[in-house]
Protein backbone atom coordinates (compact mmCIF):
# COMPACT_ATOMS: atom_id res chain seq x y z
CA UNK A 1 0.00 0.00 0.00
CA UNK A 2 1.69 3.28 -1.41
CA UNK A 3 0.89 6.09 1.08
CA UNK A 4 -1.27 8.85 -0.45
CA UNK A 5 2.14 11.42 -0.25
CA UNK A 6 3.83 9.36 -2.59
CA UNK A 7 0.77 8.73 -4.86
CA UNK A 8 -0.19 12.74 -5.25
CA UNK A 9 4.01 13.41 -5.60
CA UNK A 10 4.38 11.21 -7.87
CA UNK A 11 1.14 12.51 -9.80
CA UNK A 12 2.73 15.56 -9.63
CA UNK A 13 6.26 14.84 -10.85
CA UNK A 14 4.86 12.67 -14.02
CA UNK A 15 3.13 15.73 -15.34
CA UNK A 16 5.31 18.21 -15.05
CA UNK A 17 8.04 16.25 -16.13
CA UNK A 18 6.01 15.30 -19.29
CA UNK A 19 5.31 19.17 -19.76
CA UNK A 20 9.03 20.27 -19.57
CA UNK A 21 9.84 17.43 -22.07
CA UNK A 22 7.28 18.93 -24.61
CA UNK A 23 8.13 22.35 -23.53
CA UNK A 24 11.54 21.57 -24.61
CA UNK A 25 10.64 19.89 -27.74
CA UNK A 26 8.50 22.97 -29.00
CA UNK A 27 11.02 25.39 -28.13
CA UNK A 28 14.24 23.66 -29.82
CA UNK A 29 11.91 23.59 -33.49
CA UNK A 30 10.71 27.03 -32.99
CA UNK A 31 14.10 29.25 -31.45
CA UNK A 32 15.67 29.52 -35.32
CA UNK A 33 12.60 30.49 -36.67
CA UNK A 34 11.63 33.51 -33.68
CA UNK A 35 15.45 34.65 -34.01
CA UNK A 36 15.44 34.90 -37.84
CA UNK A 37 12.13 37.45 -37.10
CA UNK A 38 14.15 39.09 -34.83
CA UNK A 39 17.46 38.99 -36.84
CA UNK A 40 14.63 40.36 -40.03
CA UNK A 41 13.10 42.94 -38.09
CA UNK A 42 15.96 44.88 -36.35
CA UNK A 43 17.49 44.66 -39.97
CA UNK A 44 14.76 46.52 -40.98
CA UNK A 45 14.33 48.94 -38.61
CA UNK A 46 18.66 49.73 -38.96
CA UNK A 47 17.87 49.83 -42.69
CA UNK A 48 15.02 52.06 -42.08
CA UNK A 49 17.25 54.82 -40.01
CA UNK A 50 20.23 54.61 -42.24
CA UNK A 51 19.16 53.88 -45.44
CA UNK A 52 22.79 53.87 -46.84
CA UNK A 53 24.37 51.46 -44.56
CA UNK A 54 25.12 48.00 -46.36
CA UNK A 55 25.67 46.22 -43.47
CA UNK A 56 25.30 46.34 -40.00
CA UNK A 57 26.91 44.95 -37.01
CA UNK A 58 27.02 45.34 -33.57
CA UNK A 59 29.79 47.12 -31.34
CA UNK A 60 30.61 45.33 -28.84
CA UNK A 61 31.54 48.13 -26.48
CA UNK A 62 29.06 50.75 -27.45
CA UNK A 63 30.64 53.13 -24.52
CA UNK A 64 33.90 53.58 -27.38
CA UNK A 65 31.50 55.63 -29.58
CA UNK A 66 29.05 56.88 -27.09
CA UNK A 67 29.20 58.86 -23.88
CA UNK A 68 25.51 59.52 -23.28
CA UNK A 69 25.27 55.99 -20.72
CA UNK A 70 21.80 56.74 -19.71
CA UNK A 71 19.27 55.90 -22.67
CA UNK A 72 21.85 53.85 -25.68
CA UNK A 73 21.75 50.34 -25.44
CA UNK A 74 23.28 49.31 -28.04
CA UNK A 75 24.97 50.78 -31.16
CA UNK A 76 24.81 48.91 -34.47
CA UNK A 77 27.49 50.24 -37.04
CA UNK A 78 27.08 50.85 -40.21
CA UNK A 79 29.30 50.02 -43.05
CA UNK A 80 29.55 51.14 -46.76
CA UNK A 81 32.22 48.99 -48.28
CA UNK A 82 34.85 48.51 -45.47
CA UNK A 83 34.44 51.77 -43.77
CA UNK A 84 32.13 52.47 -40.79
CA UNK A 85 29.26 55.37 -42.68
CA UNK A 86 27.08 55.63 -39.72
CA UNK A 87 25.35 53.98 -36.73
CA UNK A 88 22.34 53.36 -35.44
CA UNK A 89 21.61 53.30 -31.86
CA UNK A 90 19.41 51.68 -30.01
CA UNK A 91 18.00 54.30 -27.45
CA UNK A 92 15.85 53.58 -24.26
CA UNK A 93 14.00 56.03 -21.77
CA UNK A 94 10.65 56.24 -20.21
CA UNK A 95 7.50 57.94 -21.76
CA UNK A 96 4.48 58.79 -20.56
CA UNK A 97 3.19 55.31 -20.59
CA UNK A 98 6.12 52.74 -20.16
CA UNK A 99 9.58 52.19 -21.88
CA UNK A 100 10.28 53.20 -25.11
CA UNK A 101 12.78 51.90 -27.02
CA UNK A 102 13.96 53.75 -30.53
CA UNK A 103 16.66 53.42 -33.23
CA UNK A 104 18.06 56.81 -34.28
CA UNK A 105 20.40 56.57 -37.10
CA UNK A 106 23.27 58.72 -38.04
CA UNK A 107 25.36 59.66 -40.84
CA UNK A 108 29.22 60.44 -39.77
CA UNK A 109 30.38 60.74 -43.32
CA UNK A 110 30.34 64.44 -43.12
CA UNK A 111 32.47 66.61 -40.44
CA UNK A 112 29.49 66.66 -38.39
CA UNK A 113 27.11 63.63 -37.58
CA UNK A 114 23.78 64.21 -39.35
CA UNK A 115 20.57 62.04 -38.31
CA UNK A 116 19.37 60.29 -41.30
CA UNK A 117 15.91 59.02 -39.03
CA UNK A 118 14.47 57.72 -36.35
CA UNK A 119 11.99 54.55 -35.34
CA UNK A 120 10.36 53.90 -32.74
CA UNK A 121 10.72 50.10 -32.06
CA UNK A 122 8.10 49.85 -28.63
CA UNK A 123 6.38 51.93 -26.97
CA UNK A 124 3.26 51.96 -24.43
CA UNK A 125 2.34 55.48 -25.44
CA UNK A 126 -1.22 56.36 -25.33
CA UNK A 127 -3.65 55.02 -28.85
CA UNK A 128 -4.35 57.84 -30.62
CA UNK A 129 -2.59 60.51 -28.55
CA UNK A 130 1.11 59.64 -27.49
CA UNK A 131 1.18 56.48 -29.98
CA UNK A 132 1.67 59.79 -32.65
CA UNK A 133 5.03 59.59 -31.90
CA UNK A 134 5.30 56.76 -34.68
CA UNK A 135 3.59 59.29 -37.38
CA UNK A 136 5.78 60.78 -40.36
CA UNK A 137 5.21 64.58 -39.27
CA UNK A 138 6.69 63.97 -36.09
CA UNK A 139 9.28 61.72 -37.33
CA UNK A 140 10.56 63.42 -40.27
CA UNK A 141 11.70 66.73 -38.27
CA UNK A 142 14.97 64.68 -37.43
CA UNK A 143 16.70 64.08 -40.61
CA UNK A 144 18.84 65.81 -41.88
CA UNK A 145 19.52 67.42 -38.36
CA UNK A 146 23.44 67.86 -37.76
CA UNK A 147 24.57 67.64 -34.42
CA UNK A 148 25.25 69.29 -32.19
CA UNK A 149 21.08 69.32 -31.38
CA UNK A 150 18.88 71.40 -29.45
CA UNK A 151 15.70 70.08 -27.87
CA UNK A 152 13.88 73.45 -29.09
CA UNK A 153 14.61 72.80 -32.95
CA UNK A 154 11.85 70.42 -32.58
CA UNK A 155 8.27 70.61 -32.53
CA UNK A 156 6.12 68.14 -30.05
CA UNK A 157 2.79 67.04 -30.26
CA UNK A 158 -0.41 68.61 -29.17
CA UNK A 159 -1.65 66.68 -26.25
CA UNK A 160 1.38 64.40 -26.37
CA UNK A 161 3.51 66.71 -24.96
CA UNK A 162 5.39 64.08 -22.26
CA UNK A 163 5.89 61.44 -25.22
CA UNK A 164 6.49 63.37 -27.58
CA UNK A 165 9.18 66.07 -25.62
CA UNK A 166 10.36 62.76 -24.40
CA UNK A 167 11.99 61.08 -27.65
CA UNK A 168 13.08 64.80 -28.82
CA UNK A 169 15.41 64.07 -25.07
CA UNK A 170 16.34 61.09 -26.28
CA UNK A 171 17.40 62.06 -29.60
CA UNK A 172 19.05 64.76 -28.64
CA UNK A 173 20.64 62.93 -25.72
CA UNK A 174 21.98 60.45 -27.90
CA UNK A 175 23.08 61.97 -30.80
CA UNK A 176 24.93 64.98 -29.06
CA UNK A 177 26.55 61.92 -26.68
CA UNK A 178 28.71 60.83 -29.69
CA UNK A 179 32.35 61.27 -28.96
CA UNK A 180 35.02 61.80 -31.22
CA UNK A 181 35.13 58.83 -32.92
CA UNK A 182 31.63 58.72 -33.34
CA UNK A 183 31.48 62.03 -35.47
CA UNK A 184 30.21 64.03 -32.68
CA UNK A 185 32.69 66.82 -32.78
CA UNK B 1 -26.70 16.13 -16.58
CA UNK B 2 -24.61 15.14 -19.16
CA UNK B 3 -25.80 12.04 -20.56
CA UNK B 4 -28.96 14.13 -21.73
CA UNK B 5 -27.32 16.34 -23.66
CA UNK B 6 -26.57 15.75 -27.56
CA UNK B 7 -23.41 16.58 -28.53
CA UNK B 8 -25.08 19.71 -30.73
CA UNK B 9 -26.12 21.09 -27.69
CA UNK B 10 -22.86 20.99 -25.94
CA UNK B 11 -21.55 23.22 -28.68
CA UNK B 12 -24.09 25.20 -29.34
CA UNK B 13 -24.33 26.26 -25.43
CA UNK B 14 -20.99 27.65 -25.47
CA UNK B 15 -22.15 29.74 -28.33
CA UNK B 16 -24.92 31.25 -27.14
CA UNK B 17 -26.37 30.64 -24.39
CA UNK B 18 -23.49 30.24 -22.21
CA UNK B 19 -21.23 32.14 -24.50
CA UNK B 20 -18.11 32.79 -22.06
CA UNK B 21 -17.89 36.46 -23.00
CA UNK B 22 -21.40 37.94 -22.85
CA UNK B 23 -23.13 35.20 -20.86
CA UNK B 24 -20.82 34.29 -18.11
CA UNK B 25 -18.81 37.23 -18.27
CA UNK B 26 -15.59 35.18 -18.09
CA UNK B 27 -11.86 35.72 -19.35
CA UNK B 28 -12.68 39.25 -18.80
CA UNK B 29 -8.55 40.44 -18.93
CA UNK B 30 -8.69 39.93 -22.36
CA UNK B 31 -11.56 40.53 -23.46
CA UNK B 32 -11.58 44.09 -22.37
CA UNK B 33 -7.41 44.21 -23.06
CA UNK B 34 -7.11 43.42 -26.83
CA UNK B 35 -10.29 43.67 -28.32
CA UNK B 36 -9.47 47.05 -30.50
CA UNK B 37 -9.26 45.52 -33.93
CA UNK B 38 -11.00 42.26 -35.10
CA UNK B 39 -7.82 40.95 -35.92
CA UNK B 40 -6.84 40.84 -32.31
CA UNK B 41 -10.04 39.63 -31.59
CA UNK B 42 -9.41 36.36 -33.98
CA UNK B 43 -5.97 35.62 -33.07
CA UNK B 44 -6.50 35.73 -29.69
CA UNK B 45 -9.70 33.67 -29.25
CA UNK B 46 -8.01 31.70 -31.74
CA UNK B 47 -5.01 31.18 -29.33
CA UNK B 48 -7.32 30.61 -26.55
CA UNK B 49 -9.31 27.56 -28.28
CA UNK B 50 -6.16 25.88 -28.96
CA UNK B 51 -5.21 26.10 -25.65
CA UNK B 52 -8.86 25.30 -24.32
CA UNK B 53 -9.36 21.97 -27.10
CA UNK B 54 -5.95 20.50 -26.08
CA UNK B 55 -6.33 20.97 -22.37
CA UNK B 56 -9.69 19.43 -22.34
CA UNK B 57 -9.28 16.18 -24.59
CA UNK B 58 -5.94 15.76 -22.95
CA UNK B 59 -7.83 16.26 -19.00
CA UNK B 60 -10.67 14.05 -20.37
CA UNK B 61 -8.39 11.29 -21.42
CA UNK B 62 -6.14 10.80 -18.26
CA UNK B 63 -9.00 12.06 -16.01
CA UNK B 64 -9.10 9.01 -13.98
CA UNK B 65 -5.13 9.26 -13.28
CA UNK B 66 -5.65 12.45 -11.40
CA UNK B 67 -5.75 12.27 -8.03
CA UNK B 68 -8.22 14.47 -7.11
CA UNK B 69 -6.22 16.82 -4.81
CA UNK B 70 -4.12 17.59 -7.05
CA UNK B 71 -6.31 17.80 -9.81
CA UNK B 72 -5.88 21.94 -9.90
CA UNK B 73 -2.41 22.14 -9.93
CA UNK B 74 -1.79 19.74 -12.67
CA UNK B 75 -4.83 21.58 -14.39
CA UNK B 76 -2.38 24.31 -14.60
CA UNK B 77 0.47 22.67 -15.97
CA UNK B 78 -0.74 21.48 -18.66
CA UNK B 79 -2.95 24.55 -19.26
CA UNK B 80 0.35 26.56 -18.49
CA UNK B 81 2.14 23.99 -21.10
CA UNK B 82 0.06 24.53 -23.97
CA UNK B 83 -0.11 28.16 -23.45
CA UNK B 84 3.68 28.35 -23.87
CA UNK B 85 3.84 26.06 -27.00
CA UNK B 86 1.05 29.03 -28.42
CA UNK B 87 3.62 31.49 -27.51
CA UNK B 88 6.17 29.88 -29.24
CA UNK B 89 4.31 29.40 -32.23
CA UNK B 90 2.81 32.85 -32.32
CA UNK B 91 6.36 34.18 -31.81
CA UNK B 92 7.49 31.83 -34.49
CA UNK B 93 5.01 32.50 -37.59
CA UNK B 94 3.23 35.34 -36.67
CA UNK B 95 5.39 38.14 -35.04
CA UNK B 96 3.51 41.06 -36.12
CA UNK B 97 0.22 39.92 -33.72
CA UNK B 98 2.38 38.42 -31.36
CA UNK B 99 4.01 41.73 -30.52
CA UNK B 100 0.15 43.27 -30.75
CA UNK B 101 -1.15 40.39 -28.24
CA UNK B 102 2.25 40.68 -25.64
CA UNK B 103 1.52 39.78 -22.22
CA UNK B 104 -2.18 38.46 -23.29
CA UNK B 105 -0.81 35.16 -24.71
CA UNK B 106 1.05 34.26 -21.20
CA UNK B 107 -2.50 34.97 -19.55
CA UNK B 108 -4.65 32.67 -21.09
CA UNK B 109 -2.87 30.61 -18.41
CA UNK B 110 -5.19 32.10 -15.71
CA UNK B 111 -8.30 32.88 -18.15
CA UNK B 112 -10.99 31.68 -16.01
CA UNK B 113 -12.63 30.54 -19.01
CA UNK B 114 -10.00 27.27 -19.84
CA UNK B 115 -9.47 26.43 -15.71
CA UNK B 116 -13.56 26.95 -15.77
CA UNK B 117 -14.22 23.71 -18.60
CA UNK B 118 -11.82 21.57 -17.80
CA UNK B 119 -13.43 22.09 -14.21
CA UNK B 120 -16.66 21.57 -14.75
CA UNK B 121 -16.71 19.80 -17.69
CA UNK B 122 -13.46 17.94 -19.27
CA UNK B 123 -12.54 16.50 -16.26
CA UNK B 124 -16.58 14.58 -15.66
CA UNK B 125 -17.19 13.63 -19.37
CA UNK B 126 -15.80 11.34 -21.77
CA UNK B 127 -13.56 12.47 -24.45
CA UNK B 128 -15.35 13.45 -27.44
CA UNK B 129 -18.42 15.45 -25.44
CA UNK B 130 -15.12 17.25 -23.67
CA UNK B 131 -13.52 18.25 -27.52
CA UNK B 132 -17.82 19.51 -28.24
CA UNK B 133 -17.83 21.86 -25.16
CA UNK B 134 -14.01 23.22 -25.21
CA UNK B 135 -14.97 24.37 -29.06
CA UNK B 136 -18.34 25.28 -28.31
CA UNK B 137 -17.32 27.78 -25.63
CA UNK B 138 -13.58 28.19 -27.77
CA UNK B 139 -15.89 29.61 -30.76
CA UNK B 140 -18.32 31.43 -28.51
CA UNK B 141 -15.03 33.19 -26.82
CA UNK B 142 -13.44 33.92 -30.06
CA UNK B 143 -16.95 34.78 -31.42
CA UNK B 144 -17.81 37.62 -28.65
CA UNK B 145 -14.41 38.61 -28.90
CA UNK B 146 -14.65 39.75 -33.06
CA UNK B 147 -17.86 41.05 -32.42
CA UNK B 148 -16.59 43.60 -29.82
CA UNK B 149 -13.38 44.48 -31.68
CA UNK B 150 -15.69 44.85 -35.10
CA UNK B 151 -18.05 47.27 -33.40
CA UNK B 152 -14.54 49.36 -31.13
CA UNK B 153 -12.64 49.07 -34.71
CA UNK B 154 -15.50 50.48 -36.44
CA UNK B 155 -16.80 53.38 -34.38
CA UNK B 156 -12.75 54.09 -33.56
CA UNK B 157 -10.72 53.80 -35.81
CA UNK B 158 -13.13 53.80 -38.74
CA UNK B 159 -12.35 50.24 -39.90
CA UNK B 160 -13.30 46.59 -39.78
CA UNK B 161 -10.41 44.03 -40.52
CA UNK B 162 -8.26 47.40 -41.46
CA UNK B 163 -11.04 47.90 -44.44
CA UNK B 164 -12.67 51.01 -44.31
CA UNK B 165 -16.22 50.82 -43.70
CA UNK B 166 -17.45 54.48 -43.77
CA UNK B 167 -17.94 57.55 -45.65
CA UNK B 168 -15.01 59.62 -46.07
CA UNK B 169 -14.34 62.63 -43.64
CA UNK B 170 -15.62 60.21 -40.71
CA UNK B 171 -14.71 61.12 -37.45
CA UNK B 172 -13.07 58.31 -35.23
CA UNK B 173 -14.12 58.22 -31.87
CA UNK B 174 -10.92 57.51 -30.23
CA UNK B 175 -12.21 56.39 -26.84
CA UNK B 176 -13.50 53.76 -28.47
CA UNK B 177 -10.36 51.97 -28.92
CA UNK B 178 -9.02 52.78 -25.29
CA UNK B 179 -10.00 51.03 -22.36
CA UNK B 180 -13.50 52.79 -21.79
CA UNK B 181 -15.13 51.73 -25.20
CA UNK B 182 -14.04 48.01 -23.96
CA UNK B 183 -16.71 48.53 -20.73
CA UNK B 184 -19.32 50.43 -23.16
CA UNK B 185 -19.15 48.16 -25.85
CA UNK B 186 -19.46 45.09 -23.94
CA UNK B 187 -22.13 46.72 -21.62
CA UNK B 188 -24.35 47.65 -24.99
CA UNK B 189 -24.03 43.83 -26.32
CA UNK B 190 -24.54 41.91 -23.10
CA UNK B 191 -28.47 44.18 -23.06
CA UNK B 192 -28.61 43.74 -26.41
CA UNK B 193 -28.64 39.59 -25.75
CA UNK B 194 -31.26 39.93 -22.97
CA UNK B 195 -33.53 42.24 -24.67
CA UNK B 196 -33.64 39.32 -27.31
CA UNK B 197 -33.58 36.67 -25.20
CA UNK B 198 -36.54 38.28 -23.54
CA UNK B 199 -37.84 39.01 -26.79
CA UNK B 200 -38.08 35.43 -27.91
CA UNK B 201 -39.37 33.96 -24.76
CA UNK B 202 -42.18 36.53 -25.17
CA UNK B 203 -42.84 35.47 -28.37
CA UNK B 204 -42.54 31.76 -28.15
CA UNK B 205 -45.68 32.14 -25.50
CA UNK B 206 -48.31 34.22 -26.97
CA UNK B 207 -51.09 34.11 -23.74
CA UNK B 208 -49.01 35.15 -20.83
CA UNK B 209 -46.02 37.20 -22.93
CA UNK B 210 -43.53 34.66 -20.79
CA UNK B 211 -44.59 34.73 -17.72
CA UNK B 212 -45.25 31.54 -17.19
CA UNK B 213 -41.68 30.38 -17.85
Amino acid sequence: MVSETVQLTAALVVVCLLSGMSLAMVYDTTKPYIEENQRKALEIAQKEVFPAGERFEELADHALISTEKEGVRAVYAGYIGNTVAGYAMKVEGIGFGGSMKLLVGVDVRGNKATVTGIKVLDHLETPGLGERIKEDFFKGQFAGKKAPLRAGQFDTITGATISSSKVVDMVVGSVNGLNAQGGGK
Amino acid sequence: MAEEESLGTIFSKGVWAQNPVLRLLLGMCPTLAVTNTAINGVVMGGAATFVLVCSSVLISMFKRFIPPKVRIPIFIVVVATFVTIADYMLAAFLPDIHKILGIFVPLIVVNCIILGRIEAFASKNGVVPSLMDALGSGLGFTLGLIVLASIREALGFGTIFGYAVFWAGFKPMLIMVLPPGAFLTLGFLIGFMNWYDQRQAKLSCAECGGECR
